[in-house]
């Protein structure tokens, strides 16, 4: 069990999968959504079926708050979007609809993330590929 | 060394010493990280307005050193928590693409000093780097919980840092007098390479960009030299109390 400190909002241990056709989107909702750097990088793990390249799909683990988890899920839903600016990253709204709609999300409780990357690959028949130290 | 009955040993966490030691009384200090100071530990990955609280998120730790060699990661998601255990605050890497880095150069010979506690143990994994694909690494490699440094040639580390414990790394990047040593035990010895340093990069490749290590960090002592004995006896005392470890 995580502890809290003053009344701390709890993190979630949350992996986010996105198709390699959506990757570049992916990374621009970034960019206008937590003001990622534009040369940064939210979906660094490339995944394949085998393991082997090219990547199908790109991955990452983040810990988010509830209040990301909610607004997640009403963007996949169709329902919502945060206030953001789009368009100054190259978007339009049903642009990003598009890639909350690819998006594979898994949570779990801080406390219970230990493997939680790999069992979210395992999951969607995705292995990382590693590339030779 | 005296000690005054009922003085306060210390202001901050666990120094390990009745004196006021730390590591800004080290020669050619050249970086200092410290996850127990609460007040170099920020949020965002630059800026750096918002602290850092217990099981949340730690976008930049900043250099106590004076030199502004602070480090940080290129996206949100690769940010890693701080975590309190006891009274050892310590930073927690999730292995799959949480890193701190930052560049700079500098040549051997190196003195980095660590405090770690292995979570998990991935072959090629690396628990600290230089700032770029080639530099100055130490790597899960071998059998779990075995480490390797290589700076270039490859050196393996043997002692007692079994999975989940907390233990000191003391390395001395020397070329062919190098030399590395898990807390007071014997040290491993001899050549492992000569690469310069590009730069600090925590728990992942020097880039940043893989081999991520699933590690507790407890802080890092960076000198541009070789330290004495007694030096090195001190820093390894003050950052073993930061994890706990009596050394």
């Amino acid at each position: 069990m995580a502890r809290r400190e003053g009344g701390v909002e709890p993190v979630i241990s949350t992996v986010l999968i996105v198709s390699a056709d959506q990757k570049v989107n992916a990374e621009r909702i970034a960019v206008a959504l937590w003001h990622q750097s534009v040369d940064g990088e939210s979906y660094n793990v490339p995944l394949s079926a085998t393991g082997m390249a090219p990547a199908t799909h790109y991955g990452t683990h983040t810990w988010a708050t509830q209040q990301f988890i909610d607004m997640l899920s009403a963007a996949q839903a169709g329902e919502s979007l945060p206030p953001a600016p789009w368009g100054s990253v190259g978007l339009t709204e049903a642009d990003v609809y598009a890639v909350c709609a690819d998006l594979i999300v898994s949570e779990r409780e801080d406390g219970q993330h230990q493997g939680h990357f790999d069992a979210a690959l395992a999951a969607n028949g995705l292995s990382e590929i590693v590339e030779e130290s | 060394m005296l000690v005054r009955v009922g003085t306060l040993m210390g202001s901050s966490i666990g120094t390990g010493e009745a004196s006021s030691w730390t590591p800004s009384l080290l020669p050619n200090l050249f970086a200092w990280y410290d996850a127990a100071d609460l007040t170099t530990l920020f949020q965002e990955r630059s800026g750096g307005t918002t602290p850092s609280v217990v099981d949340g998120v730690v976008g930049t730790v900043r250099d106590k050193s004076g030199n502004a060699r602070h480090i940080t990661c290129s996206g949100d998601t690769q940010r890693p928590l701080l975590r309190l255990s006891g009274s050892s605050y310590r930073l927690e890497f999730d292995g799959v693409n949480d890193n701190l880095r930052t560049t700079f150069t500098l040549p051997q010979p190196v003195t980095r000093i660590h405090g770690f506690a292995q979570i998990s143990w991935t072959s090629t994994d690396r628990l600290v780097d230089g700032g770029s694909s080639v530099g100055a690494a130490v790597s899960q490699v071998g059998v779990s919980p075995d480490l390797q440094a290589n700076a270039g040639a490859a050196l393996n580390l043997t002692g007692e840092f079994a999975i989940g414990a907390a233990f000191i790394l003391t390395e001395q990047w020397n070329g062919a007098s190098s030399s590395f040593q898990i807390n007071n035990e014997t040290a491993a010895t001899g050549n492992a390479g000569t690469n310069t340093q590009a730069g600090f990069t925590m728990a992942a490749r020097g880039d940043g960009a893989t081999l991520y290590a699933n590690v507790h960090w407890y802080g890092s002592i960076i000198c541009s030299s070789i330290l004495s004995a007694s030096d090195i006896a001190s820093a390894k005392k003050w950052l073993g109390a930061r994890a706990g470890l009596s050394l």
